[in-house]
């Protein structure tokens, strides 16, 4: 009976090292998460009727000199070329 | 529509345009001789560029070509309008943080030289260099060295377009995001030009609709490197000769020429918001921009948003 009971927690931890270990393992090398972006997560066609603008830095919104706006996705013109734009 | 590409400037140039196949290929290879021989012109990484030759004789008169003293006439406006903000002769600081040689080569693991016993030393400010026009010379104080690498790139990709467009009705010519676009496509009312994300190059932020004319991106996480522990990009603030910290990481600019609409991306990124009004000022009426920051918001004014959304 005792050789069957110490059988067993060897069995028990073994497989539980293991299992731990093949776990790990499936994690790390799985696909990371894509991170949202303006660009995925924005769905405006086209300009929208009175854009979102807020005044740059808290600032009073008529003097503000910036104005933070929720821009259109990106969308190609078939037939049009598409250049971008990025810094070098 | 067909296309071209090149690399050329330690960047990726792309050429589009329309017309007939045997016109356009005349074209495309009289752009691309006439983008490498202005490289070998204006690159600071060659000893043999005119460039570094003006470089050499700071302290002396330099019979410039008109090229080069075109492109240095138009450095000294654009210094005088962005107050300083563009500034070419911020050389000797690009070398003592690290970019002394191409981005190719500090891009394939090429480790800068930590120079970082040598501070910023003083340095004659571009507003003594002098010009005569009439005899085509230049003459640098001496200790001063300059880098157009931008404002020459902006110049090169116009010049390139307008020289593509005798063999096309319309044509666009792209080197790194510094573009300059001639005529329209067959039955379309403007030009597509995406954004691309400054943290995330493979994805586009926005799309613009421009009409011809320029655009230009100047960013902060593009070209980037390490100097011991630290973390430069090439984006020198003149005011301090460090790299700019800035509250942006990318500027977009839409403007007549590729040059001018290069020069006010760059000041409007080292200038950020507490300057952009006078920037934007000076760069005329048919001047927009917008700027990206490190949320990946996009800023800009209620006027660029007109111009550049909503023809």
């Amino acid at each position: 009976m005792k050789i069957i009971k110490t059988a067993l927690h060897y069995w028990f931890a073994v497989v539980s090292v293991l299992s731990f270990l093949v776990g790990w393992g499936m994690l790390a090398h799985s696909l990371k998460p894509v991170q949202p972006t303006q660009a995925t997560t924005a769905n405006v066609s086209s300009l929208p009727s009175l854009p979102p603008i807020q005044a740059f830095g808290g600032g009073s919104g008529s003097s503000g000199s910036g104005l933070n706006y929720a821009a259109p996705s990106t969308q190609s013109n078939l037939g049009t070329p598409l250049l971008r734009s990025g810094g070098s | 529509m067909k296309t071209f590409f090149l690399r050329a400037m330690n960047t990726d140039i792309l050429m589009v345009a329309q017309g007939t196949p045997a016109r356009l290929a005349d074209g495309f290879e009289e752009a691309q001789q006439f983008i490498q021989a202005s490289e070998s012109r204006f690159s600071r990484f060659s000893e043999q560029s005119e460039l570094s030759e003006l470089n050499r004789s700071a302290g002396m008169q330099f019979a410039a070509s008109p090229d080069l003293f075109a492109v240095i006439a138009l450095a000294q406006q654009f210094f005088h309008q962005t107050r300083g903000l563009f500034d070419p002769s911020i050389l000797p600081d690009l070398r003592r943080v690290g970019y002394d040689r191409s981005m190719d080569l500090l891009r394939q693991g090429s480790a800068a030289p930590l120079f970082e016993s040598l501070l910023a030393g003083e340095r004659p400010s571009f507003s003594e260099m002098e010009l005569d026009e009439r005899r085509g010379m230049i003459l640098l104080p001496p200790g001063m060295a300059l880098d157009l690498g931008g404002i020459a790139k902006g110049w090169i990709a116009e010049q390139a377009a307008l020289l593509l467009s005798k063999f096309s009705s319309a044509c666009a010519v792209n080197a790194g995001g510094d573009m300059f676009l001639v005529g329209l496509p067959d039955g379309q009312d403007y030009w597509s030009v995406a954004i691309e994300d400054p943290l995330q190059p493979v994805v586009d932020l926005t799309t613009l609709k421009v009409d011809p004319g320029a655009v230009a991106t100047s960013a902060v996480t593009k070209r980037v490197w390490k100097q011991g522990e630290k973390h430069r990009h090439h984006l020198i603030d003149p005011r301090t000769g460090e790299p700019a910290v800035t509250d942006w990481l990318s500027v977009t600019a839409i403007a007549p020429h590729a040059y001018e609409a290069e020069v006010f991306a760059k000041a409007l990124l080292i200038g950020g918001p507490q300057e952009s009004e006078e920037i934007a000022r000076n760069g005329g009426t048919h001047f927009s921009w917008l700027a990206v920051d490190h949320d990946r918001k996009i800023w800009t004014t209620q006027k660029s948003v007109e111009y550049i959304y909503a023809q």
